[in-house]
């Protein structure tokens, strides 16, 4: 069985309401709407951070789309490259044989 | 003398180039030691035959086999079979193209232990140029649930094929993952041969293109995996994904054990999308809240300095579920988890960070189930950024050590052609930020290491685990947040790094399930130059040697 609380006891839980009701204000209905708030900001907030998290990505992806085509670029050259040397030479050579 | 080799090949009404061209790429083999089966399952086109009967003219070595009814390609295959007299059976469609060592290749990796070998593949597109490499994993069963990874091009040990039943009419367009499920089942050894061996002619209507074209192949492959799954006796639902061709396995829990979920925490508070938590608090009420498995008891260890009212919350939050350990030490990971197993009651512990938040409510079950499968000691979970990037898509250990695909969009399947997120797979190691362990393996490798108090002991307790013969599977359907921010840059302790270094030099640059065809140091499937496709450029007509060529021919004739 609880033990009777004293008037001091009393007095200073009162005191407490009395001092958090003034921090409420005149609704007590603020206290739920403070905590709506709170969570619908926090949905706001991850969203638009899900949202920024959506691009983040795709230049992630993008950035590794882009390295493969640089390679393939590079290779590309070195291939056209050596095609053209190659070419080069054999056309001299062919030209050489003729006029000599 | 029986040949090594038996290259089986369903033929109905194939293009005329495409079939010659698969012809020559077998004629022109490196390898000698061969047969060429070929069915012609009743082509309609007259051509078909007269090309086929000359080849088998041309070479002794090919032989052609007519059937009189269309019977689709399971059943010509088994007629292929019948006639076959190799000691290994290769397989190879009718419009595509082995490399010219193909065969020399797989017979040096059909050593004598070996029943199950495969290669790597890429597509061979309409312009004739190659593409899209798969550059594949070593064995890796989990995954082969989950997707034909194997595909092309595929050897196996005569046998070994006949002991299993050779092919099973009723999985027409899975037919080759189902045969391949039913071989690695009883293989006493599967190689992986790193070297592109197949080129998969992409066709307007095959399965290489798009799924619309074949929905019906995947619905096989869904029954091919759930037989697998039958045989082998785990039980469990198959499903279909949205990525094609890719497959879940929901198991039943035989049981629901008593999961330790441990958390090491200093009870520090932080700032997620706009609002103040405390983590460890908070990681427990997601999941308190929203995990569906139950039976779960928190072992949160906590440094000397945590505050009252952090632990005073959790008290509330988890009444007599909360086991509060004190860490009296200077901040040691590995020591703080050591701990934990110490005072947990579960013979499973789920490794926590408390910086964490549960999405998928199931999670728990899914890594629950994995561990009733035998040889399985580790499961890992995929783990999201705050803004919904992926932070943790399993380990990869390749000259570096590294996330898989971080950063990558957290829906993403991961990277073409092999789509690594969307799968489960084995791995060299997941990070213990959310991943459930046996106890008794947890036991077996003596926990983790107190030498690396910060980095790399998630590391260093993997790869004990597998070198104690464990598998260690990730999943991508065991979800959490994990608000570890991007820009982290590790604190190294002195010594951390030559300490993984000189007790894992190897296994940190060979990883078995990436591929040595990949760039290092990177773990975005990104392959390495010229490896990506390009080189078949290499191929194409050479205009300068034609022009060189005709000017000799002037200049001599």
């Amino acid at each position: 069985m609880p033990e009777p609380r004293s008037d001091g006891d009393v007095a200073a839980l009162q005191a407490e309401i009395d001092r958090l009701r003034t921090l409420v204000g005149p609704s007590e209905q603020s206290y739920v709407d403070l905590r709506v708030d709170l969570l619908a900001a926090r949905d706001a907030a991850k969203g638009a951070e899900a949202g920024e998290g959506v691009y983040r990505g795709r230049v992630i992806e993008l950035e590794v789309a882009l390295a493969r085509a640089r390679q393939d670029q590079d290779h590309f050259q070195r291939a056209v490259f050596n095609t053209i040397r190659s070419g080069r030479h054999r056309i001299i050579r062919a030209v050489r044989s003729r006029l000599l | 003398m029986t040949p090594r080799f038996s290259v089986l090949t369903a033929v109905h009404n194939p293009e005329r180039s495409h079939l010659e061209e698969c012809l020559a790429s077998v004629r022109n083999q490196t390898l000698a030691d061969w047969e060429h089966i070929i069915i012609d399952d009743a082509s309609t086109h007259p051509w078909v035959s007269d090309v086929l009967d000359r080849a088998a003219a041309n070479d002794p070595r090919v032989r052609v086999v007519k059937r009189v009814e269309n019977g689709g390609i399971t059943a010509a295959s088994s007629d292929a079979l019948a006639v076959a007299t190799g000691e290994l059976i290769a397989l190879l469609d009718h419009d595509d193209v082995l490399a010219p060592n193909a065969l020399d290749a797989m017979s040096s990796a059909c050593t004598d232990l070996v029943d199950v070998a495969y290669s790597d593949h890429d597509l061979l597109r309409p312009d004739g140029r190659y593409a899209v490499p798969s550059f594949k994993p070593d064995f890796s069963p989990e995954r082969l649930r989950s997707q034909n990874y194997i595909t092309h091009f595929l050897v196996a040990r005569r046998s070994l094929v006949d002991a299993v039943g050779g092919f099973r009419p009723g999985f027409d367009g899975a037919q080759d993952h189902d045969l391949v499920l039913r071989l690695t089942e009883r293989a006493r050894g599967v190689a992986h041969v790193p070297i592109v061996l197949y080129h998969w002619r992409q066709s307007p209507d095959s399965v290489t293109t798009s799924s619309d074209n074949k929905p019906w192949a995947f619905e096989a492959g869904v029954r091919a995996v759930a037989d697998h799954c039958a045989r082998v006796g785990i039980a469990a639902t198959v499903e279909l994904t949205e990525h094609e061709g890719c497959y879940r396995v929901v198991r039943d829990l035989r049981s629901h054990p008593l999961v330790s979920v441990i958390i090491p925490t200093r009870g520090s508070a932080g700032r997620v999308w706009g609002a103040t938590r405390v983590f460890v608090v908070d990681a427990i009420q997601s999941l308190i809240e929203k995990s569906t498995y139950r039976e779960l008891e928190f072992v949160v260890v906590y440094d000397s300095v945590t505050p009252d009212a952090v632990l005073e919350a959790l008290r509330r939050l988890a009444g007599e579920r909360l086991v509060l350990v004190e860490y009296d030490r200077p901040f040691n990971f590995s020591d703080k988890m050591n701990l934990g197993a110490v005072h947990a009651s579960g013979d499973l512990l789920l490794m926590l960070n408390d910086d964490t938040e549960l999405i998928a409510p199931d999670s728990v079950e899914v890594l629950v189930g994995h561990l009733q499968t035998p040889g399985v000691a580790l499961v890992g979970s995929k783990l999201l950024f705050s803004d919904g990037t992926l932070q943790h898509g399993g380990h990869v250990y390749y000259h570096d050590l590294r996330h898989a695909c971080l950063s990558w969009p957290g829906d993403s399947p991961g990277p073409w052609p092999l789509r690594p997120l969307a799968v489960e797979r084995e791995c060299s190691g997941v990070t213990a930020a959310a991943a459930l362990i046996h106890r008794s393996a947890f036991e077996e490798v003596g926990g983790f290491p107190t030498e690396l108090p910060l980095n790399f002991n998630d590391v260093d307790f993997c790869l004990k685990l597998r070198a104690a013969g464990h598998r260690i599977v990730w999943t991508p359907w065991a979800c959490w947040y994990h608000f570890e921010s991007r820009t982290r840059i590790p604190e190294l302790a002195p010594g951390e790094y030559e300490f993984i270094n000189e007790r894992w030099h190897y296994a940190i640059n060979n990883d078995p399930y990436y591929n040595m065809n990949l760039e290092p140091s990177r773990s975005d499937w990104l392959e390495r130059p010229m490896r990506s496709g390009a080189p078949a450029i290499e191929s194409r007509p050479n205009a300068f040697r034609r022009i060189g060529s005709r000017l000799k021919q002037g200049g001599t004739g």
